[in-house]
């Protein structure tokens, strides 16, 4: 699916929700010069980036940046594939942006059950995380269709990279 | 059984990033991404094989036919990889689970969905799925947007990302391919141009490792320059075979049955076959 952008003004506040996949050819919109406090980027629809998506985030990142100095800028719902390009390259994210909330995928391996599972700050997780509590946060899940234990399908250290 | 072919067997005692042999083939264990990229920028060992990846003996066997019979290897990827005895074309196309031929440039979103609904068809975790589509993704990128327009040297890159702007020559579709056994999963993607320079694209990878991949980043025309890097930190194993102005055949192992922590640790294989690297050796 390609790429969808909406954004949404409330106050001083950008809300903007993007879904899909981010790719070379990805329509990631121009921002417009306005007086914003706060960018709340919730990115939980995202299923898929690659190269050439990564490196359009990151001059899209740049430009609100340049946009927004001041601007605080937040992150929602931020999917396993953002928190490993996040945790791999410098700057996927822009410098002082927070992440609120992410999603971490689970695999039963027992019934082969996919499920997901949301973290929020504040409410499942407090900053600076300590690294050892954290990963065992992200490790300890049971499988709701057999009630076993779930195996996390993905890289808890990404998470503490990023997350930190 | 495993031809006469000298193999030298890494010990703690060696030091990687300086190793004196002449073997092709090396043998180690758990030996970081960086410095198994390392042995071939510097060292120009061919092949690196790690005793804690899935079977090091058969890996050791894959290695000797890249370097004896490179033919086969190129003609019969998946056979080769998936141990195939005395592979024919039909073996490699009942191996074939997912076969597509490129007829142009349109066609790379709609073979990619494909593929991700066979993986997740398949019953593999949801972060399979995503790294096979996106080797998949990167590896026919290279072979329609930079093997028919890259020079041997490989100094720029593609000239533009833009599908309507590049053609696929009919005479050379590039083919993408995927099988598997119970362990591994094998992605693989040829094209017919060989113009993949391996010295060039292994140290961008080491760069990256070494560095961050968001230093290397190309931030104008051509490819990201982070695509190789990231299909390489996704798989357990790398296959690369040129033979120079015919074909490249880049393929990648993802061993199955373990949680994705696993399958990160898991040291890499790198196996590359490639005139070029010979000449640089000699």
């Amino acid at each position: 699916m390609e790429a969808k952008v909406i954004s949404t003004l409330q106050d001083l506040n950008l809300n903007v929700s993007i879904k899909g996949q981010i790719t070379a050819e990805s329509d990631l919109p121009t921002l417009q010069q306005m007086p914003i406090e706060k960018l709340v980027f919730n990115v939980e629809g995202i299923e898929y980036i690659n190269s050439g998506g990564v490196r359009k985030w990151i001059l899209w990142m740049e430009q609100a940046k340049s946009l927004f100095p001041q601007a605080t800028f937040r992150f929602e719902g931020v999917p396993s594939v953002l928190i490993k390009q996040a945790a791999t390259i410098q700057n996927f994210l822009p410098p002082g942006s927070s992440i609120d909330s992410f999603t971490v995928p689970y695999f039963c391996e027992s019934c082969s059950t996919s499920c997901e599972k949301t973290f929020r700050k504040g409410q499942d997780f407090k900053l600076p995380v300590d690294r050892q509590a954290f990963i065992k946060i992200l490790t300890s899940a049971t499988c709701p269709t057999c009630k076993g234990p779930l195996e996390i399908d993905a890289i808890p250290e990404h998470y503490v990279l990023s997350i930190n | 059984m495993i031809p006469s072919l000298e193999i030298f067997e890494l010990t703690t005692a060696d030091d990687p990033s300086n190793l004196n042999t002449t073997a092709p083939i090396v043998v180690c264990d758990s030996l970081g991404s960086e410095y198994v990229l390392s042995l071939f920028s510097r060292s120009k060992i061919q092949h690196i094989i790690q005793k804690s990846n899935l079977n090091h003996q058969s890996e050791i066997q894959i290695s000797a036919t890249m370097l004896q019979s490179p033919d086969q290897f190129r003609q019969f990827p998946l056979s080769t990889i998936l141990g195939v005895h005395n592979p024919t074309s039909d073996s490699e196309a009942q191996l074939a689970e997912v076969n597509h031929q490129l007829s142009h440039p349109d066609e790379k979103s709609l073979v990619l969905d494909q593929i991700e609904k066979w993986v997740a068809e398949s019953n593999h975790q949801r972060s399979i799925a995503n790294d096979v589509r996106l080797i998949a993704d990167e590896l026919i990128s290279n072979s329609i947007f930079n093997a028919p327009y890259v020079d041997f040297e490989n100094s720029f890159s593609g000239p533009t990302r833009d599908k309507n702007k590049i053609s696929i020559d009919p005479a050379k579709k590039p083919r993408v391919f995927i099988g598997r056994d119970h362990d591994r999963l094998i992605v693989g993607c040829q094209d017919f141009y060989g113009t993949l320079n391996v010295n060039r694209v292994i140290e961008r990878i080491r760069i990256c490792y070494e560095s961050n991949p968001g230093q290397v980043m190309n931030f104008g025309t051509g490819g990201a320059g982070i695509g190789s890097f990231m299909v390489f930190d996704s798989c357990s194993s790398l296959y690369i075979a040129v033979e120079v102005g015919v074909s490249t055949t880049i393929c990648c192992a993802l061993p199955l049955k373990m949680s994705a922590v696993r399958r990160k640790k898991i040291p890499k294989n790198l196996h590359i076959s490639s005139e070029e690297s010979k000449w640089k050796q000699k």
